[in-house]
């Protein structure tokens, strides 16, 4: 299920509007040469989290994000939006159900005067559809 | 003899047709059984200073105890409707060695809860009545 809630957020946040038009790409890697700013996932890890007559998994992703601009007040829409969308995906999935999304931490990291690299990490609980 | 998985002990519900089809209770983590006898005393001044209990003189009874997230199963909405009727049902303990225990049960208590970022979540508890049958 871990794959399948990769794939399953990669589209849904490709499918805001706001961020394929704001967000240069949105993928699973890290972009080998774009421009900034771009979203990608970065690592994951699951366990189980069954009960005795379903099969499901709590699974954490990180998001990174990298950014550039003066203005800090244009990440912080960047990271609202991004985050929004991460918490409305939908429950029904293709093979997995979205029992709850709960954000856990991030981290902001200036790598030159006017890039940013910010990390986001969720916690997924799934169960198999 | 072996060691048994705690995930095939499984509590199921009646769904009252004939012969009954039990259900299995869905997203149940936890189950728990607790077999309680009463004490009768029959202690007298010849008892040596030493307390006697009787023979297969005490009620006995059933407690079932379970937990787990909810399905929003058939079961499940069984359960809810016998706590808020006070019904007594039929009800299952499935075990992995295949031996099982049928009988009736009141829902003594059903608890719902949810966490502001967590899953629903419910408590279950049974109490016997009447003769259980352990198969």
């Amino acid at each position: 299920m871990e794959m399948l809630l990769r794939a399953a957020l990669l589209s849904w946040l490709a499918s805001s509007s706001t961020l394929s038009t704001t967000l240069s790409s949105i993928t699973e890697e890290k972009p080998a040469r774009t421009i900034l700013p771009w979203l990608s996932l970065s690592a994951s890890a699951a366990i189980d989290w069954s009960t005795k007559t379903e099969v499901g998994q709590e699974i954490r992703i990180a998001l990174q994000l990298q950014c550039q601009g003066d203005e800090l007040s244009a990440a912080a829409a960047l990271v609202s939006e991004i985050d929004a969308q991460v918490r409305t995906l939908p429950q029904a999935q293709a093979g997995f159900n979205v029992t709850s999304i709960l954000f856990m931490r991030s981290r902001v990291q200036q790598r030159s005067p006017t890039v940013r690299a910010i990390l986001m990490e969720y916690r997924f609980r799934v169960q198999a559809a | 003899m072996t060691a048994q998985s705690g995930a095939a002990f499984l509590l199921k519900i009646s769904n009252d047709a004939t012969p009954a089809v039990y259900q299995t209770v869905a997203g149940l983590r936890t189950t728990q059984m607790a077999v309680a006898g009463q004490a009768v005393t029959v202690t007298t001044k010849d008892s040596a200073g030493w307390r006697q209990l009787l023979n297969q003189g005490g009620a006995r009874s059933i407690s079932i105890s379970a937990a787990g997230v909810f399905q929003g199963s058939a079961a499940e909405a069984q359960i809810l409707a016998n706590s808020l009727n006070g019904s007594i049902d039929n009800y299952q303990l499935a075990f992995a060695d295949g031996h099982t225990l049928t009988g009736q049960f009141l829902v003594q208590k059903l608890d719902y809860s949810g966490d502001f970022n967590n899953e629903r979540s419910y408590t279950i508890q049974l109490e016997s009545s009447g003769v259980m049958v352990w198969a």
